[in-house]
């Protein structure tokens, strides 16, 4: 694809985002749980799901009735506090979880077993420690005896791995694990992408390049990513839509559409707009992050 | 002192322990080695102890010249080679028959709930009978069998079997329980089947773990061994060791006992360079 065609490619993309927004717009004066739906086409459909663990004898209710849907190519963002149900969310799309009640459906279908069509990044880096990066980066495909050469270098290329394949992962700096762990997901190329935390354990800096990149990568290519957080400014930057969760049981609180420019780039993190919806945000989680807290702090005295 | 200021501490002297430049392994070894060598010829020279009644390293050396040109030892007919090749092929055959049972039967245990059920509280009731317990029992159960001119003794294999595959058994299990579930969610997302997951996630995770446990067997295979010789057979270095303390030898006795300690430190360093080898991603350090 030549440079031209590349640009306006994006800029049709972030066109059609443009119309999606004006579309969430009309739904902005709505109720919450409408807002929790998507305006046309949804690939993952969450109706009322509840999930309780029961380890010994006190059950502990997770996520409680949540209804949820995303649409199709749509970058959403579940910002809640430590311990709020959100990873449980993300493990019942990746079908790791049964649900207690309700159910999880994508394109239509109820999600049974994890499916390489939906790629799970995880919050502490899980590259196989005993694979190089290239063996990393190959391990989906060649699960499927698909390996594309081609496809895997232009992603190192793009991701600066290349190189680095004969490395192993304890080899490489935290950003460039991440990094490599990105490939090997796209690499497998899934519709969609669910992604615990991927960046908490890096420093600001990488952080920040990190998004950019995940970011460029997503307006590239069609593909549905579910990022879970507990940073507010990263929630905003990256998503269409922040499902911000309240404290256990986790339920959605609310919805904030977000509807800042693309491609978004680090100098909006100054901007007006960004600010707004920094601020919404911020009133919405601090009181469920105080929850959060005195729940744990309840626990540890009970324990 | 804060841990803050403990950890400081340990960063610091890393940082002063590396200005200090290591001398070269060689020099290291022979250090380590001929350190160990003076103690034993101050123990005998001052005579601590019952040291007097024993031999010290310098004239231990003459009688290894000559055996190692092949003289007899302890009054009898046969070589410290033919002693030795009878003891460490004990070891070898012993420790691999238990590598070849519990390797899989530990990846079963560690998979597989139902299996661990059912193998696991008899195996459990037999682990913390020591192998050294197993001799008079193996004396009984198993014969001496004649395989094309060389005579087998079951017993001692069977109790340097034992004494190995607990060890590899134990640390095969833990080497799949201690595997974050999140490697094997991340190989089912990324596409793989059950056997493709346990072949590129679960074997490899676990093969540290595992050859940490051969290099176990093959330290308490030497132990085993040598325990097992002195009560049975008329081969061996345990035998001839202890031979050799009957016909109140002692040189012999030191010869035995410094060919046993060569011997088990070969093999614990082959074991840790097939280790390294087999497992380039881990720093784990294999000690017997």
């Amino acid at each position: 694809m030549s440079e031209h065609e590349h640009e306006s490619d994006i800029e049709r993309q972030s066109e059609d985002r443009q119309h999606d927004a004006t579309d969430r717009e009309v739904l902005r004066n709505g109720h919450n749980e409408e807002r929790a739906q998507v305006a046309g086409e949804s690939l993952v459909e969450i109706n009322g799901l509840t999930k309780t663990y029961d380890p010994d004898g006190a059950a502990v209710t997770a996520v409680e009735d949540l209804d949820l849907s995303i649409g199709d190519n749509e970058f959403v963002t579940v910002l809640g506090p430590s311990g709020c149900g959100k990873s449980t969310l993300m493990e019942c799309i990746a079908g790791y979880l049964e649900p207690t009640e309700g159910e999880v459906l994508v394109e239509g279908e109820h999600v049974e077993e994890p499916d390489p069509s939906r790629g799970v990044v995880f919050q502490s880096n899980r590259l196989f420690p005993w694979k190089t990066i290239g063996q990393n980066a190959r391990f989906g495909p060649q699960m499927r005896n698909a390996v594309d050469d081609e496809r895997i270098q232009e992603l190192l290329d793009e991701t600066g791995l290349t190189g680095f394949e004969d490395s192993y992962p304890h080899e490489l700096s935290g950003g460039m694990q991440q990094r490599a762990e990105l490939v090997r997901l796209l690499a497998n190329d899934p519709a969609i992408m669910l992604m615990d935390e991927p960046f908490s354990g890096l420093d600001a800096m990488t952080k920040e390049l990190m998004q950019e990149m995940l970011l460029d990568i997503w307006e590239q290519e069609d593909r549905t990513v579910l990022f879970i957080t507990h940073d507010l400014e990263e929630a905003i930057f990256l998503a269409d839509r922040v499902v911000v969760m309240t404290a256990r049981p986790g339920e959605i609180k609310d919805v904030i559409d977000v509807d800042l420019d693309r491609p978004r780039d680090a100098s909006m993190f100054t901007s007006e707009a960004f600010n707004e919806h920094q601020e919404h945000a911020n009133d919405l989680i601090h009181d469920e992050a105080e929850r959060a807290m005195e729940q744990k702090e309840a626990e540890s005295k009970g324990a | 002192m804060s841990t803050r200021d403990r950890l400081f501490e340990i960063d610091r002297g890393r940082l002063l322990g590396r200005e200090v430049p290591l001398p070269p392994r060689g020099v290291r070894w022979a250090t380590s080695v001929l350190g160990f060598l003076a103690l034993w010829w101050a123990a005998v020279e001052f005579g601590f102890w019952g040291f007097d009644n024993f031999v010290g390293p310098i004239e231990t050396l003459e009688p290894i010249y000559g055996y190692l040109l092949g003289e007899p030892l302890a009054s009898g007919s046969r070589t410290i080679y033919v002693h030795a090749a009878y003891s460490t092929f004990r070891v070898v055959a012993g420790v691999s028959v238990a590598a070849l049972l519990a390797i899989p039967l530990g990846l079963l245990i560690g998979t597989s709930t139902k299996w661990e059920r059912y193998l696991f509280p008899g195996l459990e009731s037999l682990r913390p009978i020591p192998p050294v317990a197993w001799v008079p029992a193996s004396i009984l159960l198993f014969p001496i069998v004649d395989v094309v001119g060389f005579s087998i003794n079951t017993a001692v294999l069977f109790v340097v079997f034992i004494g190995a595959f607990f060890p590899i058994l134990v640390n095969t299990t833990e080497g799949v329980r201690t595997l974050d579930d999140e490697f094997r969610r991340a190989a089912e997302s990324l596409g793989a089947s059950n056997w493709q997951t346990f072949r590129h996630v679960i074997f490899p995770a676990a093969l540290p773990s595992i050859l940490t446990g051969v290099s176990l067997g093959i330290g308490l295979g030497w132990i085993t061994v040598v325990a097992a010789e002195i009560v049975s057979g008329n081969y061996g270095l345990g035998y001839i060791t202890y031979q050799a303390f009957r016909l109140l030898d002692p040189t012999t006795v030191a010869v035995g006992m410094v060919t046993i300690g060569a011997l088990g430190y070969a093999s614990s360093t082959i074991v840790q360079r097939v280790a390294n080898y087999a497992t380039p991603w881990s720093d784990l350090e294999v000690n017997t």
